[in-house]
């Protein structure tokens, strides 16, 4: 099982270093986003020493974080891997076949892609703190409650991309649906805006959604928008959306297979 | 080639896409929820861009002595332009999609230009929501800038939204050239979609020296929208590097739009099925 496990994980992170082009452009639009974000917010406040409650180191901490983050994440997709590409090709019926259900397949396969990206936010984040761009921690027990955050961020983001990967089995195509959830996952995340800055209400809104738990959370910890002693509330409501969604998309994978229909072929 | 060939050529050429269009647009119909989703989604992308720039504006009222309705101007006229190049060249960016698929092959061999192929393979229909957006924004920044309207100014204008669109269409080619080439870079497309969408929306002032020069001789951002808008509000004499730049967006264009035709051409020719 264990050698299973390891194999599956194993693949989205050997397509990603299979083509050194495919590393090299992976780093070149990583480091030159994070650079044009952080020249971006440091221009802006130029003339300003804190809005919002925030300064410019951690505005540009932040959004450093954020960039590699949802930059690294986006960067993934060389093996073209996805309950949407398999639907249209017809071949999602291996998936159904193989000794390892769909669902543990997406999940072992989601893990491989969850550390690759991890890879390389912790890399940035290395060169960051090297370069002055990322404040260090507060202390070591900010730096590992950010860690556990972190990792319960990835989870939550599975499990949403999960769900629209679900929601082909039905629609088939889901280009739509994966372009709004774009939308709503950069915009209530807090990838692109802190969600301080946003107008009260769109804020409180924001916070309470399961997106804010995928970004906005673990990076508020590490920059200390959110204290140390409010860090156990937070944990746990990241946790809360971590069970819910794992529910909904078990729930989701059952109706899948009933509902299978093989095009193609 | 006599002329009347090639009239006969550009003839075939513009039925062939009107019919490619049509089919591409039955194919995105066959799913009606998908369909509204697509069109929605021109609207919510080009919604968040404004309303990053919109935190911007409120939460830092100081840019560069530029006001809200100018700096509006700038964001619109760069909508404009990017939804021209989405309602005909969007699907440069699909290649490595139409790759994997075997789809870009069988352009190969086909007795139609493959760039034609490429732009009609699938109906854009996320261009309506972008020119709905962009169209409100304009709407919008006009009102706030109260402006008297003279023939100079709306041919200016006209210019500047073709110079972006055309721009656009030229990195666009780079990247489609450089993916042709080296498969695993494809993801310059999205990275040109950011840095464009981003960074083309403020005036180049704001931005420190490295950032303005990477933006006017390295990748053209600025002449997007921001250098000709400067010449249309006036401001022509602030801009970085001397007020002539605020003339030059067509040409600069123009040039990039010959880059972009030999990089499309050398990616082609290089171009092998490696498998994806």
């Amino acid at each position: 099982m264990t050698t299973r496990v390891h194999r599956l994980a194993r693949i989205a992170p050997l397509a990603e270093c299979m083509r050194g082009t495919r590393l090299a452009t992976t780093g070149f639009v990583v480091a030159t986003q994070v650079l044009l974000y952080a020249e971006l917010w440091r221009a802006l406040y130029a003339h300003t020493a804190s809005v919002a409650g925030l300064d410019v180191r951690q505005a540009v901490t932040y959004s450093t974080l954020a960039a590699l983050a949802t930059t690294a994440r986006t960067m993934r997709g060389a093996t073209g891997e996805s309950v949407k590409t398999r639907i249209l090709d017809g071949s999602i019926a291996y998936w159904f076949l193989r000794p390892v259900s769909a669902r543990r397949y997406r999940a072992w396969y989601g893990v491989g892609e969850a550390l690759y990206s991890s890879a390389w936010v912790v890399g940035g984040l290395a060169l960051g703190l090297g370069l002055g761009l990322v404040a260090p921690p507060a202390s070591a027990a900010v730096a590992a409650v950010s860690a556990v955050s972190f990792g319960l961020g990835l989870v939550v983001l599975y499990c949403l991309t999960v769900l629209i990967d679900i929601a082909a089995f039905w629609t088939v195509s889901t280009d739509g649906v994966t372009r709004c959830y774009e939308f709503v996952q950069s915009l209530l995340s807090g990838a692109l805006i802190p969600l301080w800055f946003f107008p009260g209400w769109l804020g409180g809104v924001a916070a309470g959604l399961p997106f804010a738990a995928g970004v906005s959370t673990p990076i508020s910890l590490y920059a200390g928008r959110i204290r140390l002693a409010d860090a156990v509330p937070a944990l746990a409501g990241q946790a809360g959306w971590c069970l819910a969604l794992a529910m909904v998309t078990a729930l989701g994978w059952r109706r899948a297979g009933r509902r299978l229909v093989v095009l193609g072929g | 080639m006599t002329v009347a060939t090639r009239v006969r050529r550009a003839a075939r050429i513009a039925r062939v896409a009107r019919v490619a269009a049509r089919a591409g647009l039955r194919e995105r119909l066959a799913n009606k929820g998908d369909f509204a989703l697509a069109i929605v989604n021109g609207v919510t992308y080009q919604i968040t861009v404004l309303l990053f720039a919109t935190v911007v504006f409120t939460r830092f009222p100081a840019l560069a002595g530029w006001t809200v309705g100018q700096v509006l101007l700038v964001s619109s006229v760069r909508l404009l332009a990017h939804s021209l190049f989405v309602l005909g060249f969007t699907n440069l960016r699909e290649i490595p999609y139409l790759i994997r698929q075997g789809r870009f092959d069988s352009f190969l061999v086909r007795p139609a230009p493959v760039f034609l192929q490429v732009c009609t393979s699938r109906f854009p229909l996320n261009a309506v929501g972008d020119l709905a957006v962009a169209a409100t924004s304009l709407g919008v920044c006009l009102s706030m800038l109260r402006w008297d309207w003279t023939i100079a100014r709306v041919c200016f204008l006209v210019l500047a939204v073709v110079s972006g669109a055309v721009l656009e269409l030229a990195l666009a080619l780079c990247a489609a050239g450089i993916v042709l080439r080296r498969p695993g870079s494809e993801a310059l497309f999205s990275w040109l979609d950011t840095v464009i969408g981003t960074f083309g929306n403020y005036p180049l002032n704001v931005f420190p020296a490295v950032l303005r020069a990477a933006f006017t001789f390295v990748v053209p951002v600025a002449f997007v929208a921001f250098y000709p808008v400067a010449k249309v509000l006036g401001k022509a004499q602030s801009v970085p590097y001397g007020p002539a730049l605020t003339l030059v967006a067509p040409v600069v264009a123009v040039a990039w739009l010959g880059v972009g035709g030999w990089a499309w051409r050398v990616g082609l020719r290089s171009y092998r099925r490696r498998g994806w």
